[in-house]
């Protein structure tokens, strides 16, 4: 087989041609064609993976190389003489369409199910190794972005706050707390607009809008309900790992093109992480109507109040990509759930 | 860069001043080009003397040549993604050997492919450690101001460093022809140029940022060498700027042209009653992405074009000149083409589109060897550096450069 010598001191390459050969005794390359024969045992020969149609190199033991410059040839004298190198599984899966389009399929639904199964259900389980204390940092630093971009005090009497806070204490009682105990916090809340946040290691944020737009506490009981079930579940920490997880992958999978990296990696990452959001809004809402049904109150109540949230807020276009899940269907969950009403 | 009429053409050798006669630029070196062609009008009436032999050094051209195909490589690709994927990401590391070897395989300059040497484990040591690294990068930014200030402090002051180690791992196990490329670990240079550059950047409120760019290929490209012999390399600064402002100037006309065409088209909607703010969202949201698909290829494009070309068509090895013709349009072009392509295939079109990118990219480089290219000698042996740097850098996509 033909093949270029370098001695691995110079740039020269030197025309030799190589052979499996019994060498005394021992399975050794044969090199002819400089300096008469170079004999060099198999065991001492780095042989290099052959990856496509690209050349091998073959590392010989005083740091020359050799370039086979046969492919076909040397691939079946290694067969013959049963050599396999580690990667050559690999090699055979690469040369044949039939493999390529099973590691296709196999890639695509691994993928897809690992993103919408597996990494949810993986995060819902590592949370647990994850110090509350950590909620508890980004608990504090989320609250002051919020209230120096946001968010203004609340104008509600303290009345009405005392009586809310007792409305909300009812709600937290018979939950475990975090790291913190349950607290509501009160706030104007400007483009957020009628609105309720959960951050994440137990405090919940109610806007002044919201109370304006509920009619009744058992409306807010629901909505409380819905906050303290994604406190629960300490939804914002498995957010954040799924969210940067499944980040990680689709670089995997879509990042290494290039220019086009940021662009066709970041498309789907913001789907992906807008359709956990909602499954994460879905768990919280079924906290709510069980909470609400086990407490004697018709979960139509949550429903009734989302019905009333302006369109603005929360419009019916590209539902796909809206963090919560579609109006209409949350309603109809919460009707689903109170058929007595009915 | 150097000055009008400084260079000392008496003591080049015949083979030096064709090459320098081929390279030189008479509108921007009036007077060195004058004295050159004097230098070589003396020599020929001096030629056929014994007493100055002409060396018989011709300089030949070799452009790089990409074997590569789409077929071949689609089929590499996919078999290692999907191994990637069932094994959660640990087999990468040998998908990445692969890919690179198949990429420097295929990658030949005169008649002799390009070598890539990186051992698997090598790389998924730097993996391992690198991911913990951008795990807790991606924790710190999303949970504490503080803890992001104190990571991109650590990233600004490791950056250099880095720069260094990546380049040094890289060159060391790319080869051709049985020699290894290297790079020199000058790190004081690093920090001193790239961080004091980028302190000048920032006070001068960007001003700097072209020259800054220019500094760092020339940074890495001279650090460089292929055995013993280094890479020389003296871009012209100019040249930065004029590409900085172009682009920015291309940019600001896509964006106002686009303007131009949805205002119109949402007062046409308007008019004819779909005017709702679901319509107007949905006009705009396109345009942004149309924005974004059409800005990346042309900013990417057109700088990388231009400043390559500037980088090697000012780079030699030994005697050896290196010329580099992009075209920025037909780089726009292959950017813009590619992204189409992987987004309406999800993702499928992803080897073709870097198989038609590396064809392109190496074909437009060739090489003027001033003799003899089997003279190259190897520097002494030295282990190969770790790959954590490398992989870090790649990780936290600091590009720097080719």
């Amino acid at each position: 087989m033909r093949a270029l010598l370098f001695d691995g001191l110079t740039s020269r390459a030197r025309a030799v041609s190589i052979e499996f050969e019994m060498l005394e005794g021992r399975l050794g390359l044969a090199i002819r064609g400089h300096r008469g024969l170079l004999a060099v045992a198999v065991s001492d020969l780095v042989i290099g993976e052959r990856v496509g149609d690209t050349n091998r190199h073959l590392g010989l033991p005083d740091g020359s190389s050799l370039e086979v410059l046969e492919n076909q040839a040397f691939d079946r004298a290694l067969r013959e003489q049963k050599l396999r190198t580690a990667e050559a599984p690999i090699g055979f899966l690469e040369r044949h369409w039939r493999y390529a389009a099973i590691a296709g399929v196999v890639a695509a639904l691994f993928s897809a199910w690992l993103l919408r199964f597996g990494l949810p259900s993986l995060a819902s389980h590592a949370v647990r190794l994850v110090p509350v204390a950590l909620d508890a940092r980004i608990e504090q630093d989320t609250l002051r972005l919020l209230d120096a971009s946001v968010l203004a005090p609340s104008k509600l009497t303290q009345e009405r706050r005392k009586q809310l806070t007792a409305v909300f204490a009812e709600v937290a009682s018979g939950v475990q707390p975090l790291a913190q105990p349950f607290t509501l916090l009160f706030r104007t809340g400007g483009h957020l607009g009628p609105n309720a946040l959960a951050l994440p290691s137990g405090s919940v944020i109610l806007t002044d809008e919201l109370v304006a737009l509920s009619k009744g506490d058992d409306e807010l009981r629901g909505v409380f309900a819905h906050e303290v079930g994604h406190l629960v579940g300490r939804h914002s920490m498995r957010m954040l790992m799924q969210s940067s997880a499944s980040a990680l992958l689709l670089v995997g999978l879509f990042g290494d093109a290039s220019a086009a990296a940021s662009l066709t990696a970041a498309a789907p990452a913001v789907l992906v992480s807008s359709a956990y959001s909602r499954d994460f809004e879905r768990e919280a809402d079924r906290f709510s109507f069980r909470w609400l049904s086990s407490h004697g109150i018709s979960p139509r109540h949550l429903a009734d109040l989302l019905k009333r949230l302006p369109r603005s807020a929360e419009g019916g276009y590209a539902s796909y990509l809206a963090t919560h899940p579609d109006l209409q269907e949350r309603v109809e969950a919460a009707e689903r759930s109170s058929p007595a009403e009915k | 860069m150097a000055t009008d009429g400084e260079i000392d053409y008496t003591q080049y050798d015949r083979g030096q001043l064709e090459e320098a006669l081929r390279r030189i630029d008479p509108e921007r070196y009036p007077a060195d080009f004058q004295r050159l062609t004097a230098e070589i009008q003396k020599r020929d009436s001096h030629e056929g003397s014994p007493q100055s032999p002409r060396p018989v050094h011709r300089t030949q051209a070799y452009q790089l040549e990409f074997r590569g195909n789409t077929s071949e490589y689609f089929r590499i690709w996919i078999v290692n993604l999907a191994l990637t994927i069932l094994t959660l990401g640990v087999y990468s590391a040998w998908a990445k050997v692969r890919k690179q070897r198949y990429f420097h395989g295929n990658t030949y300059l005169a008649g002799s492919p390009f070598g890539y040497h990186a051992e698997p484990i090598q790389i998924l040591k730097g993996r391992i450690i690198a991911a913990c690294a951008v795990g807790a990068y991606f924790l710190a930014i999303r949970t504490s101001l503080k803890a992001t200030a104190i990571v991109i402090a650590v990233i600004f002051i490791a950056g250099p460093w880095l720069l260094v180690k990546s380049r040094r791992f890289t060159a060391r196990v790319t080869s051709w022809r049985g020699l290894r490329f290297g790079f020199k670990p000058d790190y004081g240079g690093a920090y001193r140029i790239l961080l004091g550059w980028l302190v000048l950047s920032v006070l001068t409120l960007g001003l700097l940022l072209p020259r800054l760019t220019r500094e760092r290929y020339r940074f890495i490209v001279s650090r460089s060498s292929y055995g013993d012999t280094s890479f020389e390399c003296n871009p012209g600064v100019g040249r930065f700027y004029k590409t900085a402002f172009a682009v920015f100037g291309l940019a600001v006309a896509v964006v106002i042209a686009l303007t131009l065409v949805m205002i119109p088209m949402m007062m046409f909607m308007k008019s004819q009653g779909y005017g709702s703010a679901k319509t107007t969202q949905a006009i705009t949201t396109g345009f942004v992405f149309l924005e974004y698909a059409l800005l990346g290829p042309l900013v990417l494009g057109y700088t990388y074009a231009r400043n390559v070309n500037e980088v090697l068509n000012h780079t030699t090895v030994g005697q050896h000149g290196i010329e580099s013709k992009l075209e920025a349009s037909k780089l726009i072009g292959i950017y813009f083409v590619n992204v189409l392509g992987i987004v309406a295939s999800l993702g499928l079109l992803i080897p073709w589109a870097q198989i038609r990118l590396a064809r392109y990219r190496t074909a437009a480089v060739t090489l003027h060897a001033a003799g003899d290219l089997d003279e190259f000698t190897a520097q002494p042996v030295e282990p190969t550096p770790s790959a954590l740097s490398e992989e870090l850098s790649s990780f936290f996509n600091l590009d720097f450069g080719f």
